[in-house]
């Protein structure tokens, strides 16, 4: 009986292997040929599509209504994912008006369901939980908005692109003040429904083409 | 000759105010607690020499500064310029991603859409232009600025 089990469990362990290397290589074509397909349809200048997606690291992050914020946050739809701070005074108020008038054209198409808009903080010191919330429902009121402590933005963002630092900001005779600016990343991230980075869409972002990419990316 | 003299005492301040024309000027409405805002414009030059915006004031910022927004590697970053050079027999454009007046220590009461903020211009030879700017939503003239560039 022993010698039976034994004569057979390389067969079958060489059979798994082969099945699970046949569908490893099935994937990676499947996915290769995706990408090459999707940066076919959209315009580089848009919606720039990348040669390797790349998934988003899990991180402990907080959204503004205090809910634990992760990787599983960013499953089972398409995101556009922006890094920024409320503070921000010019750069992120003109991307999250972009991203609320892409909301508008893809509410007013009717594609309701499968995509969400992610708004990530990188200023933990001064954007309180309300302080989100303030920020992003003054461009629309679906906008979800998280933060976290630095070292877990950065384990998210790190290897997504996504950069930042503090910049000094100006004061009257050059008093010294708690203020600060943030220069960061100015790209919206377009995450897949499995969390990862599938395209960038660089700036400067015009909606209507945004909207237009966003659709032929997604619509098989 | 009296009247030669009162004609150059008229055309005397238009002269100085001749020099540069300003188009369009507009300021975004903030979100809420900003700490600073931005004043756009486009600043046309009909001279045959450069003329530079060296310094701006307006009532309700603690700090006001000259910047140009630029972008490197993906990274926002603002530069404070010394002036805003408008070229000659040219323009430049203050606009969102560039060239800004910035508005810095937003004071109450905040400025709303609607409001009418007085910006005022030095220019290096000490002229003063005061341009009334309308603080407006941005998502308005957002869409304004695509459709302009889409034709």
């Amino acid at each position: 009986m022993t010698k039976r089990i034994s004569g057979q469990a390389p067969v079958a362990v060489a059979v798994f292997l082969i099945l699970i290397a046949a569908l490893v290589v099935a994937v990676f074509f499947k996915f290769q040929r995706t990408n090459v397909d999707l940066a076919k349809v959209v315009d580089p200048a848009v919606l720039r599509i990348m040669p390797q997606p790349i998934p988003v690291p899990d991180a402990q992050l907080t959204r503004m209504d205090g809910q634990p914020f992760g990787k599983k946050n960013l499953s089972g739809k398409w995101t556009f994912l922006y890094f920024g701070y409320t503070l921000c005074p010019d750069v992120c108020p003109t991307e999250l008006t972009a991203l609320a008038e892409v909301a508008d054209i893809l509410r007013g198409k009717n594609v309701q369901s499968r995509w969400q808009q992610v708004f990530v903080s990188v200023d933990p010191e001064r954007d309180t939980p309300d302080q989100l919330a303030r920020f992003v429902s003054y461009f629309d009121p679906k906008i979800i908005a998280a933060t976290g402590p630095d070292a877990e933005l950065r384990i998210m963002a790190q290897p997504i692109g996504v950069g930042w630092e503090k910049a000094a900001l100006p004061t009257a005779n050059d008093a010294p003040s708690s203020s600060y600016l943030i220069n960061h990343t100015t790209s919206i991230l377009l995450v897949s429904p499995d969390a990862t980075v599938v395209g960038v869409f660089p700036t400067p972002h015009n909606p209507e083409a945004m909207a237009k990419a966003y659709l032929a990316v997604t619509r098989e | 000759m009296r009247k030669l003299l009162l004609a150059a005492a008229l055309l005397a301040p238009l002269s100085a105010l001749a020099e540069i024309k300003v188009v369009e000027p507009w300021i975004p409405e903030a979100p809420p607690n900003a700490q600073a805002m931005a004043a756009f414009m486009s600043i046309e030059n009909d001279e045959d020499r450069p003329v530079k915006v060296v310094n701006a004031h307006a009532p309700g910022f603690k700090v006001i500064e000259l910047h140009k927004s630029v972008e490197e590697n993906g990274m926002h970053k603002m530069l404070k310029q010394e002036a805003l050079v408008v070229p000659p027999m040219g323009s430049l454009e203050l606009r969102p991603g560039s060239y800004h007046i910035m508005l810095i220590g937003v004071q109450d009461p905040r400025p709303k859409a609607g409001d009418v903020i007085p910006v005022r211009l030095d220019l290096e030879d000490g002229t003063q232009i005061t341009v009334q700017t309308p603080v407006k939503k941005r998502a308005d003239m957002m869409q304004r600025m695509q459709k302009m560039q889409g034709h």
